[in-house]
Formats: C-alpha cells, sequence, structure tokens
C-alpha cells in the first residue's frame, strides 16, 4: 500500500516537472498567461496521458507515429485558423491569435509528454529520451549565458544587475536546481533500479548531439525575444520610418550594455528580415527622408547597419573621433588608403547589397567582438596563418608573395556593434582596456595586408578556383537591366585591345571611367526612385559612397567579377605621418566595393570620383592622434596575446570519435580473429591433447561443434538430460557424455582410448548435421562465438 | 570391430564387485513393475530407499496400490534366516487407539516357564507397511520411528534389535486430516523421501481394469526373487564401490545453504539430510547402471530427499518447487565443472 503510494507520488513529481518546465519555456516563447497556463496543464494532463497510453495495447512505435501525425494535425489546423478571414472576423485577431497560441501550447506538449513518458513506462530506456528533453527545455532558457556572458539572459540578469547584485550565485544554483530536477525526474519514471545502460546511453546522446549539432551555427543564433517593451527593436523593413532614426540614434546614444546587445540581437533578428523585404525597405526606408540610419552608420554607433540606406541628403554631423588604431609594424597601403573593413554586404536583393544572414559568406567579417583568441574561418586566410615556406599552396590559398602580417590594436572611442580591422584579417583577439575612462573597449587584429604595387595587380585572375558554384553566382548576382551590360561593353570600348581579355584590366577600366565620370556628392535625388543604384549610374552620375560602391560591383559583377561591398572606415594613409597610431573620426566611415581575385582574395576597388561637390576634410590634428595612440598604448599589463588558436572542444570530439570509428573495423578484426582462434584451438585440442585430459577436451570440442548447429545445453539440464534430449539425433553423444561424465566424477583413472573418443567425437557431429546443407554448415564453421555458449 | 572389443564398456564390467547389488535392484525392479502399474518412479524411489537403508513415506489416498506394492516387495524378499521367525512383510494400519506396544510387541507371562516371555509385535518385519500412519496418538508415532532411527525397540527396559533389512513404508492421507495428528518435520526427518502418488496414468489405469475384468491377475511368481542376505550384502557393496565426487558433495552442501538463505524457507534444511542423501544417490546411480554419481542424480533426488525437512514460509504451498528452484544454480555449477 504504502510503496504504491510512493509509487504515484513519483509519478506525480515527473509530470510536475514536465508541467514546471513546460511552463517556464512557454513564458519565454509566448509570455500570454493563457498560453503558460495552456503548457502548465499539458505538462500534466500528458503526464496522466502517458500513464493510460503505456497501459494501452498501443504499440510502441504506433504511438510515436500517431503522435508524430496528431502534431502535425495540430500544427495545420491551427495554421488554418489563423489565416482564415472568418476567425479572425468572428474572434478579433488578437484573441484568435492568443487562442491559437493558447491551443499550440496545450496540444502539442500534450501529445509529446504523453509519448515520452508512455514509451518510458514500457522501456526504461526511453528515460534517457525525457531526460534529455527536460534537459533542453531548460538549458534553452539559459543559452543566452553561453560562452560565458555573465549579462546574459537579460530577463534574469538585468533585474540583478539592477539591483546590486552579483549573478554568479544565481547561476550556479540555476544550474544545481536543474541538476535535481533531471535527476527527480529520472527517479520519478520507475521504482525499479535504474541500469548503467541508462547513463550510458545519456552519455551517448549528449555526445551524438555535441557531436552533430553546428555550435558555430547555434552562435550566431540568439533566442527570440517578443516582449521588446522599448520599441528600439523596430524591423528595419518596417516602412514608416517615422522617427525612427532619431529614436534608434538616441538608444545608440545610451551606449550601455542593454543597448549594445539589444541591438545585436536585433540584428540577426533583422538579418533574414531585410533580406525578405529588401526591396521594400531600399525604396521606402529612402522615402522616409529620415536618414537617422545613415547617420548612425556613420557614427559607428551601436546601432547595426545590416544594410547600406540610401538617402537624399548624408546627414554631416560634428567630425568626432570613433577609434585609435596602432600599428605594430609599419605599412604603407599600395593604393594610398587604409581600408578598415567592418562588414560585407554581397546579397543581392533585387535592388542592393545586403548581409548575407546564411553564414556561409563573407565569414571574413565577424559577428561579435572576440572573447578569446579567434581566428577567421576562411579557407585560404586560415591556411595563410598556419603558411610554412616548405608547404605547397593549395589551389585557391593566397600568394604568399603579395602579403606581410601586420597585427594592429585599436582602441575603440565610439561604441560598435562588431569589430573591424585592415582588409584580410586572419585572427582576433581581445585586449584589456587601456583606459576605461576614454575608450569603450579595445581588441588586437592581425591582417595580411597586401604589399603588392596596384599595377601588378593585372596578372590576378578574378575568384577562386576552390568555389562551388553557389559560390559564384551568389558573387555574380547583379540586376538583370541591360543598360549595365551596355554601359560597361562601352566603357571596355575605351580600353586598348590588347588589354580588353584581361579581367583585371576590364576592372580597373571600369574604375577609371566612374572616377571620371560621376560626381561626389552627399545630397543626391535618387532615393525616389524604386531603383536608386540605376537612376544614379543611369542619371546625372552624383552621389556618394553607397551609390559609388554599389554601381561599381554592379558593374564588376556584370563583368564576371565576383564582387561584393563592404562597410568601414576608409583613411588616407598620409594621415597616420610616420607615427604609429592612427585616429579614425567618424566622417571616414565609407562604403566601397570589392573584388575577389585568385590568390589576392578580397581587394578593394574604391571608386574616388575627381569632382566633389563637397569641401574637402579637415586635417586631423596630429598632436591628437599622437595623444589618443598613446592612451590606447598604455597597457603595460595586457598579457601577451594569446595566439593559440582556439581549442574547439567539438572539434577534438569529432576527431576521437572519426578515429574511434577508424579503429573500430581493427578492433572488430582482431576480437574476430580472436574469437576464432579459440574456437580453432577448441576444436584441434583432441588431436594434441594428453590422455588425462582427453575425455574433457574431446567433449568440449563436440559441445563447440554441436552448439555451431544451436544444439545448447539449456540452463538447469543436466549433462545427461541433454544427451538424452539429442539421443535420437545424435546417438554416438550419450555414449560419448557417460565417458566423459565417468572421467570427470567417476572411480579414478582409467585407461582412455584415444581412438574411440575421436571416433565417438566424429560421429556426433557427422549424425549432427546429417541433414544440414552445405551454406548451412558453411555458416556453421563461420560462427565465431558458437563456443561462447558451450558451458 | 577389433578397437570395440579392447574398449571398456562403459556401464560395470563383467564380475564387477557391483554386479551383485545391480542384480539386486534389477530383480526386485522387474517384479514391483509387474505387480502395480504406471507407479515406475515410486518403486524406483522405494528401491533407491532400501538400498539407501532410508524409509519411505507415501502420501496418497485410499486404493492407489500401496499395500500392493508393499506387500510385492516383502514377498520378493526370500527369508534366508528362517529360524528367527520375522516374517518378510506386515501391515500395521494406524489408528487413534492403537498403542505403543500393538506395533512393537509386548512381555507376556509363560505359565509352562513362569517368566515373560517377550512376543514380537508385527513391526518385526524386513518390510513393514505403515498405514495412515498419522492417524495414530503421537506416543506411537514416536515407538515408530524409535523403531525406524535405531532398529531397535525397547519393551521393559529390554531393547530388541531388529532386522538389518529392516525398511518402513508409511503412508498418510494428504486430505481428510480431521483427527489426526500430523508429523511433526522433526518426525519427517526420518523418513529418506516423502513421494506424492499421483493417480496413475491413464494406459496404466486401463491396464489394471483390464487385468481383473479377464481375470488375469499378474503373476510375479515366475520371475525371480532376492534373498535377504543379498540386499544387505548389496547395500555394503554399493557403498563401498559407488562413486561421490568432491563435486557432488560441494554441490549439496550449495543447494543446502541456498534452500536456507531462501526467503521462502522458515526452516532450511539439516546437515544430516545431507548425509543421508549420499547413499541415496549412489543407489540412484547404481540404478542408472553406473559406479558414479552424477548431477542428474542430485537433480533427480534432491526434491524427494529435501523437500519434506523444511518449514516453508506462510503463504507457500510448493516445497518441491522452492526445492528444485534453490538446487538450480548449484546442479548447474555441478554439470559445468565435468568440464573444468
Amino acid at each position: 500500500m504504502l510503496s504504491k503510494l510512493k509509487h504515484v507520488l513519483w509519478v506525480f513529481s515527473g509530470a510536475l516537472i514536465w508541467s514546471a518546465s513546460l511552463g517556464v519555456l512557454c513564458s519565454q516563447r509566448s509570455p500570454m498567461a493563457l498560453s503558460i497556463l495552456a503548457a502548465v496543464t499539458a505538462g500534466l494532463v500528458g503526464a496522466a496521458s502517458g500513464f493510460f497510453l503505456a497501459r494501452s495495447r498501443l504499440r510502441l512505435a504506433g504511438l510515436w507515429l500517431g503522435a508524430a501525425a496528431l502534431i502535425a494535425l495540430v500544427c495545420a489546423l491551427i495554421s488554418f485558423a489563423r489565416n482564415t478571414t472568418l476567425f479572425s472576423v468572428v474572434l478579433g485577431p488578437s484573441l484568435l491569435f492568443s487562442l491559437s497560441e493558447a491551443c499550440g501550447w496545450l496540444l502539442v506538449p500534450w501529445i509529446l509528454v504523453a509519448v515520452l513518458r508512455a514509451s518510458t513506462q514500457r522501456q526504461s530506456a526511453f528515460v534517457v529520451l525525457e531526460v534529455g528533453a527536460v534537459g533542453l527545455v531548460l538549458s534553452s532558457i539559459f543559452a543566452g549565458h553561453r560562452d560565458g556572458f555573465i549579462n546574459r539572459p537579460f530577463f534574469l540578469v538585468d533585474p540583478l544587475f539592477g539591483a546590486g547584485w552579483d549573478p554568479t550565485p544565481v547561476f550556479l544554483g540555476l544550474g544545481a536546481l536543474v541538476g535535481v530536477v533531471l535527476i527527480g525526474l529520472m527517479a520519478s519514471l520507475s521504482a525499479q533500479r535504474r541500469s548503467f545502460l541508462d547513463l550510458f546511453l545519456l552519455m551517448v546522446l549528449i555526445f551524438g548531439c555535441f557531436l552533430f549539432v553546428p555550435v558555430a551555427r547555434l552562435k550566431d543564433f540568439q533566442g527570440k525575444q517578443l516582449h521588446g517593451g522599448t520599441g528600439d527593436l523596430k524591423l528595419p523593413g518596417d516602412g514608416t520610418g517615422e522617427g525612427q532614426g532619431g529614436q534608434g540614434g538616441s538608444q545608440g546614444q545610451q551606449g550601455g550594455s542593454q543597448g549594445g546587445s539589444q541591438g545585436q540581437q536585433g540584428g540577426s533578428q533583422g538579418g533574414g528580415q531585410g533580406q525578405q523585404g529588401g526591396a521594400q525597405s531600399g525604396g521606402q526606408g529612402g522615402q522616409g527622408g529620415q536618414g537617422g540610419e545613415q547617420q548612425q552608420g556613420q557614427d559607428g554607433q551601436s546601432q547595426q547597419t545590416d544594410e547600406l540606406k540610401f538617402s537624399d541628403r548624408q546627414e554631416q554631423e560634428k567630425d568626432s573621433p570613433v577609434a585609435v588604431v596602432i600599428f605594430r609594424d609599419d605599412y604603407e597601403p599600395p593604393g594610398g588608403v587604409y581600408y578598415f573593413r567592418q562588414d560585407a554586404f554581397s546579397v543581392y536583393n533585387g535592388t542592393k547589397l545586403v548581409r548575407d544572414a546564411s553564414g556561409k559568406f563573407d565569414r571574413d567579417a565577424l559577428n561579435d567582438f572576440p572573447t578569446r583568441a579567434t581566428p577567421v574561418d576562411v579557407p585560404e586566410l586560415r591556411d595563410f596563418r598556419f603558411f610554412s615556406e616548405t608547404d605547397k599552396p593549395r589551389v585557391g590559398s593566397l600568394d604568399p608573395t603579395a602579403f606581410k602580417q601586420l597585427e594592429t590594436t585599436v582602441a575603440l572611442i565610439a561604441e560598435h556593434s562588431r569589430p573591424f580591422g585592415l582588409n584580410n584579417p586572419v585572427s582576433f583577439a581581445p585586449r584589456s582596456n587601456p583606459d576605461p575612462s576614454k575608450f569603450q573597449r579595445a581588441y588586437s587584429v592581425t591582417s595580411m595586408v597586401v604589399t603588392k604595387p596596384y599595377k601588378e595587380i593585372l596578372q590576378y585572375q578574378p575568384g577562386n578556383p576552390s568555389w562551388d558554384q553557389e559560390t559564384w553566382d551568389h558573387y555574380l548576382a547583379a540586376p538583370r537591366d541591360p543598360r549595365y551590360a551596355k554601359l560597361a561593353e562601352e566603357i571596355l570600348q575605351t580600353l586598348p585591345e590588347e588589354y580588353r581579355d584581361i579581367p583585371m584590366a576590364r576592372v580597373i577600366a571600369i574604375k577609371l571611367w566612374m572616377e571620371k565620370n560621376c560626381i561626389y556628392s552627399l545630397t543626391t535625388k535618387h532615393n525616389a526612385s524604386d531603383t536608386p543604384v540605376e537612376s544614379f549610374l543611369f542619371g546625372d552620375r552624383t552621389g556618394y559612397c553607397v551609390f559609388l560602391g554599389h554601381s561599381a560591383a554592379y558593374l564588376y559583377r556584370t563583368l564576371g567579377i565576383p564582387a561584393r561591398v563592404c562597410h568601414g572606415y576608409a583613411v588616407e594613409a598620409a594621415q597616420r605621418g610616420g607615427g604609429s597610431s592612427l585616429l579614425i573620426r567618424s566622417k571616414n566611415a565609407h562604403e566601397w566595393a570589392e573584388v575577389y581575385l585568385d590568390g589576392l582574395g578580397w581587394t578593394d576597388m574604391d571608386i574616388s570620383p575627381e569632382r566633389t561637390l563637397e569641401k574637402p576634410q579637415e586635417q586631423v590634428d596630429q598632436s591628437l592622434q599622437q595623444m589618443m595612440g598613446e592612451l590606447a598604448r598604455k597597457d603595460p599589463e595586457d598579457p601577451p596575446p594569446d595566439d593559440k588558436p582556439r581549442q574547439d572542444l567539438q572539434e577534438i570530439l569529432r576527431k576521437l570519435a572519426l578515429a574511434l570509428l577508424k579503429a573500430f573495423p581493427w578492433c572488430f578484426l582482431a576480437v574476430l580473429a580472436g574469437l576464432y582462434g579459440i574456437k580453432i584451438y577448441r576444436r584441434t585440442r583432441p588431436y594434441f591433447a594428453p590422455d588425462a585430459r582427453l575425455p574433457v577436451v574431446v567433449y568440449r570440442a563436440t559441445l563447440d561443434k554441436l552448439a555451431d548447429r544451436g544444439l545448447l545445453r539449456t540452463k538447469g539440464e543436466t549433462r545427461g538430460e541433454f544427451a538424452r534430449r539429442l539421443s535420437s539425433l545424435c546417438p554416438s553423444f550419450a555414449e560419448l557424455t557417460e565417458r566423459h561424465l565417468e572421467h570427470a566424477l567417476g572411480p579414478g583413472a582409467r585407461p582412455s582410448n584415444r581412438q574411440r573418443y575421436l571416433q565417438l567425437m566424429q560421429e556426433t557431429t557427422r549424425q549432427a548435421e546429417r541433414h544440414a546443407s552445405f551454406g548451412r554448415k558453411l555458416l556453421f564453421i563461420l560462427n565465431p562465438i558458437s563456443w561462447w555458449w558451450v558451458k | 570391430m577389433e578397437t570395440m572389443e579392447s574398449i571398456e564398456t562403459p556401464a560395470i564390467a563383467a564380475r564387477h564387485p557391483l554386479d551383485i547389488p545391480a542384480g539386486v535392484i534389477r530383480r526386485l525392479q522387474a517384479r514391483l513393475k509387474r505387480s502395480v502399474k504406471g507407479r515406475d518412479e515410486v518403486i524406483d524411489l522405494i528401491l533407491i530407499a532400501l538400498m539407501a537403508d532410508g524409509h519411505v513415506l507415501l502420501e496418497d489416498y485410499p486404493g492407489s496400490g500401496k499395500t500392493t506394492l508393499a506387500k510385492t516387495l516383502g514377498e520378493s524378499i526370500i527369508d534366508d534366516v528362517e529360524e528367527d521367525e520375522i516374517p518378510s512383510f506386515r501391515r500395521i494400519q494406524f489408528t487413534p487407539d492403537l498403542l505403543p506396544s500393538d506395533i512393537t510387541g509386548v512381555s507376556v507371562f509363560d505359565v509352562d516357564s513362569a517368566s515373560f516371555h517377550f512376543r514380537r509385535g508385527p513391526i518385526f518385519a524386513y518390510v513393514v507397511l505403515g498405514d495412515e500412519i498419522n492417524r495414530t496418538s503421537p506416543k506411537v508415532q514416536s515407538a515408530m520411528l524409535e523403531a525406524m532411527a535405531e532398529k531397535q525397540v525397547t519393551v521393559d527396559n529390554v531393547s530388541y534389535p531388529l532386522n538389518d533389512l529392516f525398511f518402513v513404508i508409511a503412508t498418510q492421507n494428504p486430505l481428510d486430516l480431521a483427527g489426526t495428528f500430523p508429523l511433526p518435520v522433526a518426525q519427517l526427518d526420518r523418513f529418506l523421501f516423502k513421494v506424492r502418488m499421483d493417480y496413475i496414468a491413464r494406459e496404466a489405469e486401463i491396464d489394471v481394469v483390464n487385468n481383473r475384468i479377464l481375470g488375469n491377475p499378474v503373476r510375479e511368481e515366475d520371475l525371480p526373487k532376492v534373498r535377504r542376505g543379498e540386499i544387505v550384502d548389496a547395500r555394503r557393496a554399493m557403498e563401498e564401490h559407488v562413486k561421490v565426487n568432491a563435486h557432488v558433495s560441494t554441490c549439496l552442501v550449495d543447494i543446502a545453504r541456498s534452500i536456507r538463505a531462501n526467503p521462502k524457507v522458515m526452516q532450511g534444511i539439516s546437515t544430516r539430510s545431507l548425509v543421508l542423501m549420499v547413499p541415496a544417490l549412489k543407489a540412484a546411480a547404481l540404478m542408472r547402471g553406473r559406479d558414479y554419481v552424477t548431477d542428474d542424480d542430485v537433480k533427480w533426488l534432491a526434491p524427494y530427499v529435501f523437500s519434506h525437512r523444511l518449514s516453508l514460509a506462510p503463504g507457500v504451498v510448493e516445497p518441491h518447487a522452492v526445492v528444485k528452484e534453490c538446487s538450480k544454480e548449484a546442479v548447474e555449477a555441478l554439470s559445468r565443472a565435468t568440464l573444468k
């Protein structure tokens, strides 16, 4: 009675755990009282249903298939209800939304929990799946805390920080609590003893998940935050644009960690959005005419620029310093301008180029500030990093003679959302902030900078031979407007005949033509057009860097040369003035086109028009530059930069798994060989065993042969009974058994007759395989472990 | 076939000392099986008990042929010591008003010699059938059981030894327990076997009925009998020549320990029962034509020897099943030991 009560209590506690974790999950994902209530109910009801399902006659496979079908049906029904006008008219959209959310949160977890719990009650090994599921649910809530972000998840840490508490003990406590909950769940599932197999399965599950879940992708993923009450998360595609820029700007200037990180979240969210509604936002955002976003881009402030905005008037606010770059080595760019790339845009969305959200392209632009030494995950740059003189360069790797390694330290004065560095950064590493009152943060970048003069560029071919077709298509996607091709053709006509087939000569021809025929102006009137770039290029050709960069990139792409537009800072080399520090001002913000060359990588092909309507930039105050440089350099306690590549645990485990997989066949073969060895030894032993051992080894060999044929003594069956059972099949076996028993249990040694023993053994074997076909006999011989069962 | 000639036969070789006991068992077996149909295992067990110098308690219902069995056994033994006036077979029907002297005998006053003479009771026989032993009073039971244990009776302070070949087949009715004195475990311990006799198989029963209808009663007279002395000699020869391997004694002890450790058992079996088991095993081996004891014998006899010596926990009713369950591991170990 008491044990039954205990059992019920345990089952109930399992239901409670499920319902609590579902409630917590729901409060994160769909924070409405009705949904949370539904999720909590689903946990309880699901556990109860599982209890009864386990006692039903349904099979496990049927349960799972049925559950999958039910879930699909529920999802389809909810989606149908949401998309049908009738329901939204009758119920009103907000009621419909909360009802459908609640339905989803009730039914789907109900089915899942019921099936999981039923499976576990049928087959205790399923506990692993259940514990894994609850663990995943609970840990997903704290996913923001990955990589040691002490300030995440915000919903948890912000109130703590606000109250002036240290969140560390809270995290430790929560971790322990989750552990206790999982153990409780495991214990609740059955009163029977838990086997070690479960533990092993759980480890395999975790290990397997870790191996196959792309952690690098997950890093870019931020939890969906629905409750953005402050309004600073308005989507970029939001056509109204009213006051958005200003608001965003003011948010950005607040600067605090909250604004910065939320901006980042909005950024990744907006990446997808921008891609979808890019055409719309391109035109309409311009129409809004606020220009605030562009201003932020100029400012390099925290607001993310997922796409470059076209506007009629680029706001010119006061010129303020945004960062100091300290060069650890002397370097003069061949083009005379330092290009600090912060971001790259290469996805053509029909109007302009936006950032790639898939994570496949433009991986040389980092999304986050480094928290440890982070190598840039681009094959050719990675190769470079580990390239030594003796190695032969791979196809598509960079030309080592064209580069030199340059280390720079960047100290940010204004808050930025992502780090920037010179062309071809190979690794980023965090630095301690030299002066927190002046600088936001500091980091170091190691870049492979080009040393080849521009004129030698002609020998390089565009693109990379190691690219696949998708990459080529990606970097060559250009407007289908025939005017581009026509214009490009016209420009090529100006090129001398002998250069026309050299791709780089064509690029340079376009660059020169545009520099000659475009006018730089911060004021344009092309935003009213649905196609601002075309309006600019085939119109008055008066505009600023965004227009120039896009036009150039489209023309390059039209000629079949992979190109993209980059965002960052362009600073004239002369400004450095021989010193080691370089002050970047907000006016240095720039967009430029880049082309990809085999051996050189992404190379800037910026257009600097000969004619400009703007006043020339003020020269930077050299003493200010010096002073800021000194300030930024004052970091005596800075540890030496950690040059070791980050140890990727996933990579190591993957290698381990691969090694195990590779070693498995050999281990298997070795074990097989061992088994066969034992089998053969036991079988041939009768022919060379001493007389005293003969009755035992002969009998064992015979038993082995019988075991090959599946004739085994069952447990509890005596030797005599076994022999009697086989008496009709192998009459000789009875005598052999008798002789064996007499030897083993009988009154002392009697002379054993080797010949007779061997004869009996052979007779028994022959009798046993009398009716077996050749194939079966072969199978008997090949069975490596039949002897194992002989006892 | 020359090789065949030179090979020793696995069974007992010619002129082997065990030829005599084997022959005794064979002859008795043949006679008993002729007269009692469908009771082969019970016959075997009774013969084993006879050879092992034990006694048998049959648990059965009236009319199951036990008197016939005991009578045939008694008649199969030729009394080669006529002068002691001990009959081959006696039957005692136990009733509540029976007195110990009714079975042991009593001293009577002989007027001629003016002295007391001991008149032997029915217990002075080779084979004694004690029918419904649980119906009589504990006093009589204990007198009977003393005789079984000590092979002597004491009347008026004088001990009278019983014959070497004193063999008791007692019976009790498993049902109809009203007014009975069930034997305590300590007294049940005196019996080597307790055999439960079930109804015989259909064919055997038809055979029995047919024999009666056709007036063709089984005649065992033409089958050879056994002399009393032969049985005593056979016991001695068996004791001497049938081998019990050390693995077997290990196995017996393991079975006993396993039974004692079993939660279904309140009181396990005694060491004495293990000692008694050894001659029974030897007899079983001999009956099967071997001069050594095997796992087969242990597995066969263990339930019969051990199950009536246990007190089971409340609610457990199947002592045979318990003994089988407990002996499984030990017998398996014994079977495996032969390949070592």
